[in-house]
């Protein structure tokens, strides 16, 4: 009993540390339809700007609260030159280009940082574990759980209950008619990618003690962060989160009962989503 | 009869050009071999996404299954290459045509991340079943057949008959893209709903499409076999898939040859430029961005296009 | 057509026929003289792109050290490093390796970390006749290649591991649980330390093996807990690796179930990112930095002292390759074209390295070299390894186990 619930609290994190990984992903998605493969770029570009803020200042904190600028400094120029020349131009060219920008950010961030494997080391109030009935749990799992909470909740907020969110979401249903009532459509774009990119940046950041850095990071999660996405369909946050969460206690239990099945499972799982309901759990159905 | 002339003409330089590449060196040849194994895999994949309009990122399935197909059957069981390279063209056939079935359920983004699963599962397979695979350390050992009693080991042999089969895909493309099958391919990628308006069963002839085309990836993946004598999982990886595609873009999508010189282009840059800096996945993905930005037809795409503009109408 | 030989080939013959001619006309010493004169080209083929750029680029670094104390020549010809990047891949691996030989024309070839380049390489060197000196992949199968022209210097990883195996039973536990990352590279790991440990009695309670590549060992970690082992053996290497480590010190499963590995899976390129998480963990491997001998403590400030960190024992493999280069070729007077002779000269040395004595394996060509068991400990503020005892000259079975 005590087995299934330490796999179930494993399982959770998990989830959530994919969560912080794919919400951006799907916004971008969902909000501007533009696939960014790149993502995976920005989660290793923030973590990379976390570990030079700390050594800087000292600091996780620090770290954690500032690392989204610079990532976003460049997700903002890549929007404005690249991107923006693209929305016109379908799927297809977005995940080519964005793709072709994997390789160059990849190797900008060893020429900066090298090629060693390098250590986000987290705050002492945040190490060691905690025993909640028989479960051991490290405390940054929690942190993560509670963070992971907090952000999709703030994201909810912004999206469903903001003048912000509605704008986006009119821009992104009908561009013309939105500019026609006075939305800054290519103001907003901006700031959704923004946004999306910040996400990536902060899960990078939070994810980098627990993954440690180096520059192939980006790639290591980038499929399960589109596998999450897929599977919860496209575009839909509430997708986002089920579907992490989802993947993240199928992979944990598969990993704990079929040991020799882990490398299938959650490409198995998506696999059964995709073939049964491509929309996706959640998805809105736009191919 | 003037563009016929033309057609000739071409395909007689072409034929000479590769006739006379294996006195340039051993060293030159092995590449050139190189060269073809991967124009041979990129023309498969343009086939799909090209022609069918379809982007697939599990490619090297096909192109990874018969070269393993070959390789095995060689080394455990003994059996001549040449009949290994059929065994694997009918494998990789027969296995686009599964993936196939399920995958054209769906399109776009879900497309593109179900042909990458089934490739992932596949290596995943490779990777444990190390017994016959040999795992992530691949199967060597593998001895290359004989063609009239010489020996594949002979490079310019090897080169010669990479050669001839480049030559006979590059010609049933040809073939295939001018025939009536073809412009039902072209005509599916411009407007499925239209096509399917019109009549015609899209899902059916997609998966025509996709299995051809890994048929002929499954004949790059033969020859692949017969270049290195090995296979490891590392050509079942999507990465590969997407070496592909990104010579498929930098020659020409929609064209027939443009993909070929798409993997040659690609191929030498990475060539030169590894040896030069540690940094070339950087320099690849800065000639990438610049032709999706502002090549976006390739390059043998923009050399045609310049082509036809100054003929007389 | 029948089997033309090799382009290169012809062309040495070709210079070799005229060198004899012409020396003989002047009636001077044998052509060997007028060969050894011309540049000895080094080819070294490595993975300096993606994971393993690390340990490609210290491995140069090491021979690059010790080429230039021993002031760039040897035998009088000058020492030309060709470098070229196996991208980890073995159909890149395998052409630049072509290009090496047959292009550039180089007299010897070393590197190759990757196994599974290394692995796809040995037809090309049967075939090639190349002069080969491995100094990086430990995979058990390159000592039985019979291949004459090759050698390696850097490990053989079947006596690393079922020395522990032993050590193992003696001074840790009669049981373990083992895991290890799911490629060739781990389960053939696992079975060097069984051949070691199951010999003399051991039980091994359960074997886990993670895919490779993993992010989250929270599961197995749980497993594990459950089992409660008294100590457990693992292997990953790289990412795989620091992740493990730390999350096994995360979880809190050091005080109860002691931490032990092959040592790939605490050298210095995962500690400086595992850091504290790694202390006390037990492992074996032929180096280590706090190598108390006067060879090492020599290399390790000199290297210090020109690229501003500690070596690794990827530093070493590159150092100890050009020492023999230097030492055989000597023997032979920097002659490269009599192949069996440098093989000769090679298979006779003796010397004493940073990480020991070295010999080569008469029979495998791998090394015979100590075995060191190792502990993870903060030495003067860094996190390395020490010694906490010594295994001499261990010797690979003589065939495939």
């Amino acid at each position: 009993m005590e087995f299934i619930a330490t796999q179930l609290v494993n399982g959770l994190a998990y989830g959530v540390l994919l969560f912080l990984m794919s919400a951006g992903l799907s916004l971008i998605f969902g909000l501007m339809n533009v696939v960014n493969v790149a993502h995976g770029s920005f989660f290793m570009l923030g973590a990379f700007f976390a570990l030079a803020i700390q050594k800087w200042t000292g600091s996780f904190w620090a770290a954690l609260a500032l690392s989204w600028i610079p990532a976003v400094a460049v997700g903002v120029v890549m929007e404005r030159v690249f991107i923006r020349k693209l929305y016109t131009r379908g799927h297809l060219d977005q995940v080519l280009l964005t793709f072709g920008f994997t390789f160059v950010f990849v190797d900008l961030v060893r020429m900066v940082w090298g090629a060693d494997i390098r250590e986000l080391a987290i705050p002492d109030v945040l190490s060691g574990v905690v025993e909640v009935g028989g479960v051991i749990v490290p405390k940054y799992r929690l942190f993560l759980i509670a963070f992971g909470g907090l952000v999709g909740l703030l994201l909810w907020l912004f999206l469903e209950r903001s003048r912000v969110g509605a704008m986006v979401r009119a821009g992104v249903d009908d561009a013309f008619t939105a500019t026609g009532i006075g939305i800054n459509v290519p103001l907003l774009f901006a700031s959704v990618f923004a946004l999306g990119v910040g996400l990536a940046a902060i899960g990078g950041t939070v994810a980098g003690p627990i993954l440690g850095l180096y520059p192939g990071m980006d790639i290591e999660i980038l499929i399960p962060a589109f596998i999450v996405v897929v599977i919860g369909g496209m575009g839909s946050l509430r997708g986002a989160f089920v579907a992490s969460v989802f993947v993240g206690l199928v992979d944990t239990f598969g990993k704990a009962y079929f040991p020799d099945f882990a490398l299938f499972m959650i490409y198995l799982l998506m696999v059964v989503v995709l073939l049964t309901r491509p929309q996706g759990l959640f998805g809105i159905g736009r191919a | 009869m003037d563009d016929r002339a033309k057609r000739i003409a071409g395909w007689v330089a072409l034929i000479v050009a590769l006739a006379l590449v294996p006195l340039t060196g051993s060293y030159a040849t092995s590449l050139a071999s190189e060269v073809l194994v991967f124009a041979i895999f990129a023309m498969s994949l343009d086939l799909i996404i090209g022609y069918t309009g379809l982007l697939s990122f599990g490619h090297a399935a096909f192109f990874g299954v018969s070269a393993y197909t070959m390789v095995i059957l060689g080394v455990h069981l003994g059996w001549s290459g040449w009949i290994g390279f059929a065994a694997g063209i009918a494998v990789s056939a027969a296995l686009a045509a599964a993936i196939g079935f399920f995958s054209i359920r769906v399109s776009g983004i879900p497309f593109l991340m179900l042909t990458m699963a089934f490739a992932q599962l596949l290596m995943s397979v490779s990777i444990k079943w190390r017994s016959v695979t040999g795992g992530t350390d691949g199967l060597s050992g593998f001895k290359r057949p004989t063609l009239f009693g010489w020996s594949l080991d002979d490079r310019a042999l090897q080169f010669y008959v990479i050669a001839v089969g480049f030559l006979l895909v590059l010609w049933f493309l040809r073939r295939l893209i001018a025939s009536p099958l073809g412009s039902i391919f072209i005509g599916i990628r411009e407007n499925e709903q239209r096509m399917r308006a019109a009549g015609y069963p899209v899902q059916r002839f997609k998966l025509v499409s996709f299995t051809i085309a890994g048929a002929l990836a499954g004949v790059g993946g033969g020859l692949y076999a017969m270049l290195n004598a090995y296979v490891s999982s590392d050509i079942l990886h999507w990465s590969l898939s997407g070496d592909a595609i990104i010579m498929v873009i930098l020659g020409g999508a929609g064209t027939v040859i443009g993909p070929a010189i798409g993997a040659a282009m690609f191929l030498l840059i990475k060539n030169v430029v590894s040896s030069r800096t540690d940094y070339w996945l950087l320099w690849v993905g800065v000639i990438f961005i610049a032709c999706v930005m502002f090549l976006p037809q390739g390059v043998w795409g923009w050399v045609r296009a310049r082509l036809k503009a100054r003929k007389p109408s | 057509m029948p089997h033309t030989p090799q382009t290169s080939d012809r062309r040495r013959f070709l210079a070799g026929a005229t060198a004899l001619g012409a020396t003989s006309l002047l009636g001077r010493a044998p052509a060997v003289l007028a060969q050894s004169k011309a540049p000895l080209k080094i080819g070294v083929l490595n993975s300096f792109s993606k994971v393993f750029a690390a340990l490609g680029n210290a491995n140069l670094n090491g021979m690059t050290l010790y080429f230039e104390q021993i002031g760039g020549t040897i035998a009088g010809r000058k020492i030309e490093i060709v470098r070229e990047d196996d991208e980890i891949n073995p159909q890149v691996g395998l052409q630049k390796l072509k290009k090496l030989v047959e292009s550039d024309n180089c007299d010897l070839i070393t590197g190759i970390q990757a196994s599974n380049v290394a692995m796809a390489a040995v037809e090309y060197f049967r075939q090639s006749k190349a002069f080969y000196l491995c100094n990086g992949a430990g995979v058990g199968d390159l000592s039985y290649t019979g291949i004459p022209y090759l050698f390696r210097c850097s490990i053989s990883t079947q006596p690393i591991h079922s020395t522990f195996g032993e050590w193992y039973y003696d001074n840790v536990a009669k049981e373990a649980v083992t895991t290890a990352s799911d490629f060739a590279g781990g389960r053939a790991t696992v079975g060097e330390f069984k051949a070691g440990f199951v010999k003399k009695g051991g039980k091994i309670t359960k074997e886990i093996y993670p895919p490779l590549g993993n992010n989250d060992f929270s599961a197995y970690l749980a497993d594990i807990r459950s089992i409660a082992p008294p100590a457990t053996f693992n292997f990953y290497a790289g990412t795989d690796a620091v992740r493990f480590v730390k999350q096994y010190d995360e979880y809190g499963l050091k005080a109860k179930t002691k931490l032990t590995g092959s040592g790939f899976m605490v050298e210095s390129d995962t500690l400086p990112a595992q850091g504290k998480s790694a202390l006390g963990a037990l492992s074996s491997l032929h180096y280590l930095d706090t190598l108390d001998n006067p060879e090492n403590k020599k290399f390790v400030a000199d290297y210090r002292a020109k690229f501003n960190e500690f070596p690794s024992v990827y530093s070493e493999y590159g150092y100890i390759a050009a020492r023999i280069f230097h030492l055989a070729l000597q023997q032979v007077d920097g002659n490269t074209q009599d192949k069996d002779k440098l093989r000769a000269a090679m298979r006779d040395l003796k010397f004493n390295a940073p990480r020991g004595p070295f010999r080569f394996n008469p029979v495998t060509q791998s090394p015979i070299q100590n075995v060191y068991i190792r502990e993870v400990a903060e030495v003067d503020g860094r996190i390395t390894n020490k010694v906490i005892h010594t295994v001499r000259d261990v010797v690979e079975p003589p065939t495939k186990t």
